[in-house]
């Protein structure tokens, strides 16, 4: 936001004294609301530095008495990290690639090429966005075990989340709506100068397309990398688990971990998915506001 | 330079090409469509139907699944549930980030700032989320707890009884997801005309007034739609119920989808689970319906 525009209070508005008292207020109400934001995430810090008797005193002290840094060095030794961490990426960046060409390529046949059938097409990927996710586990987790006319079982194997994951009628919906927008002389004059669809939607269109494309790879990121449910119902082998569903199962399910290393340990995951949205804020307030309308 | 229905290559004329290029496209989301949504939902009606042996062997059982589930106290406590949390979510959580929208939009220095900090609770997993705040519920260990020591309020068993189980857990997705709404919210109230509050302004309406005939009824369309996404949210709240409470103390946090898992992966009953799926689908659907009905007049 560049240029603030008129809001609700205008300038003159707070030239009054009862409205700067109530500007006041509002700017210690939001503070407040901050605060209660933002201090469960860095009370897990805190308690993650506390020492095993400070944690479990009654009641809790706000400011750790000395700081036992070395909490990371333990849970860091004994949970594998470097695996989980690996696990979860191999996770995202497969989902990524074929969510990304599956959809892309659907959405650009249904904005510009428009084969015979295509309103009929898109229909039946919408309505799909009326029964959304977890509701599905029961008939997806049995495809799954057996998959039609296959019989492969992708059953505790990232195939299980790579292979669904173009049925995504949300992307397709929003890239569509993104390829609307560009203007279909361009696309034209491009097959005139004899390019195929292939590369004209290789080369012009999804060049133009970056910034929808690098929102929607922000969302799979953090999508993925928060998901718990589906991949801990369909990933059983603990050594192929992404990181949140091993942190469930090793870390707090485990009894080798104290309360302090079980705290260390989501420090730990919680800071890629805070780091990629302070360092990609803008798309991500993009993202939201796209998403948030939308579905 | 091919112009027209000029023959390619291929030996078809650049309509036809066309044509097929645009099938091809389509074909690996249809094929993915086609197996893990239009077939689940498929099977999901085919399955409640069944009975499902732990041997794969499958034999029609007529609505007898629908009967096991109607005679399950817990099912009937699980949509009661469902009812109750929404009620409770969107008495704590409705207003909160329509005002808070509001309020940051008002704020003339540190906008970023409060963005981010209301927002950021959205970006933690939900996993870490639950962890957190099952350590913040303890009644003895956790600072919840203390701070209503702090105001002599007595303090809560939040978690452990079942009485204050479910509220606490609206509370914490309250604490969750508010931000995420807010910033909805803002954009929405980013987007009204200037001249309208210019206007009022000249015609001499007081800040009230204005909130009242401008702010409110501009984001009005935008509340709807949230109000419809807020209900199809807690109708499928699980990973918190799961890792906070089981369901429990005596099914008091108990939701349909942790009911389904349990069908499904406790009792190995999937015949149950799919009727109990296939209900949800149907609530689900409809309000999703509205939902886009909704939608597409908050955007025209």
């Amino acid at each position: 936001m560049a240029e603030r525009g008129r809001t609700l209070i205008g300038k003159q508005d707070l030239a009054r004294p009862i409205v700067k008292f109530g500007y006041a207020l509002m700017i210690a109400i939001l503070l407040l609301v901050a605060l209660a934001t933002l201090f469960p995430l860095v009370w897990v810090v805190i308690s993650s530095v506390k020492s095993s008797a400070e944690i479990f005193r009654v009641p809790p002290t706000i400011w750790p008495e000395n700081f036992q840094w070395g909490t990371y060095l333990n849970v860091w030794s004994k949970f594998n990290f470097p695996r989980y961490f690996k696990n979860t990426v191999v996770l995202i960046f497969g989902i990524w690639v074929v969510q990304m060409l599956v959809t892309t390529l659907a959405a650009y046949s249904l904005s510009k090429l428009k084969p015979p059938g295509h309103k009929l097409i898109l229909f039946g990927f919408l309505a799909a966005l009326m029964v959304p996710g977890l509701a599905m586990m029961i008939p997806k987790y049995v495809i799954l075990k057996s998959l039609p006319l296959f019989g492969w079982n992708l059953l505790d194997s990232y195939w299980a989340f790579w292979l669904p994951a173009g049925a995504n009628a949300f992307n397709i919906l929003l890239l569509k709506t993104f390829f609307d927008g560009i203007p279909d002389d361009l696309v034209d004059a491009a097959t005139i100068d004899g390019a195929s669809e292939l590369r004209t939607f290789a080369q012009i269109v999804l060049p133009l397309s970056k910034p929808i494309l690098a929102t929607l790879t922000i969302f799979i990121f953090l999508g993925v990398w928060n998901n718990f449910m589906w991949p801990y119902i369909v990933i059983t082998t603990t050594e192929k688990q992404p990181l949140m569903v091993a942190i469930y199962n090793s870390v707090f399910k485990s009894n080798v971990f104290a309360q302090n290393d079980i705290m260390a340990a989501i420090t730990i995951a919680i800071i890629p998915p805070i780091a990629v949205f302070f360092a990609l804020q803008k798309h991500i307030t993009r993202g939201i506001t796209l998403t948030g309308l939308k579905g | 330079m091919a112009q027209g229905n000029v023959i390619s290559p291929g030996g078809f004329s650049t309509h036809q090409r066309k044509r097929l290029i645009g099938y091809l496209f389509l074909l690996p989301a249809v094929l993915s469509f086609i197996y893990f949504v239009w077939y689940p939902l498929v099977l999901t009606f085919i399955m409640s139907l069944q009975k499902v042996n732990l041997a794969g062997a499958t034999s029609f059982v007529g609505l007898s699944n629908f009967k096991t589930l109607f005679a399950d106290p817990v099912f009937g406590q699980a949509w009661r549930n469902a009812g109750y949390f929404t009620i409770l979510a969107l008495l704590f959580g409705y207003l909160v980030p329509v005002i808070v929208a509001v309020l940051i939009n008002e704020v003339r220095h540190g906008q970023a700032f409060f963005r981010i900090a209301v927002y950021l609770p959205k970006v933690a997993p939900s996993v870490a989320v639950s962890i957190l705040w099952l350590w913040l519920f303890d009644p003895s260990l956790g600072l919840l707890n203390t701070i209503l020591g702090w105001f002599n309020i007595p303090p809560s068993q939040w978690l452990l009884s079942s009485r204050t189980a479910l509220p606490s857990l609206v509370l914490m997705a309250t604490w969750a997801g508010f931000g995420g709404t807010a910033i909805i919210y803002l954009a929405g109230l980013q987007g009204i005309p200037e001249e309208l509050y210019e206007a009022a302004e000249i015609d001499g309406a007081n800040i009230w007034q204005r909130a009242w005939n401008i702010t409110i009824p501009q984001l009005r369309p935008v509340m709807a739609v949230m109000f419809i996404l807020q209900i199809l949210g807690t109708m499928q709240v699980f990973t918190e119920p799961f890792i906070m409470t089981g369901g429990g103390p005596n099914n008091a946090t108990m939701t349909i989808l942790l009911l389904i898992y349990r069908y499904a992966f406790t009792y190995m009953d999937m015949g149950v689970a799919s009727a109990a799926s296939l209900l949800l689908f149907i609530v689900l659907a409809i309000l999703s319906y509205i939902y886009f009905r909704l939608d597409s007049r908050a955007e025209a």
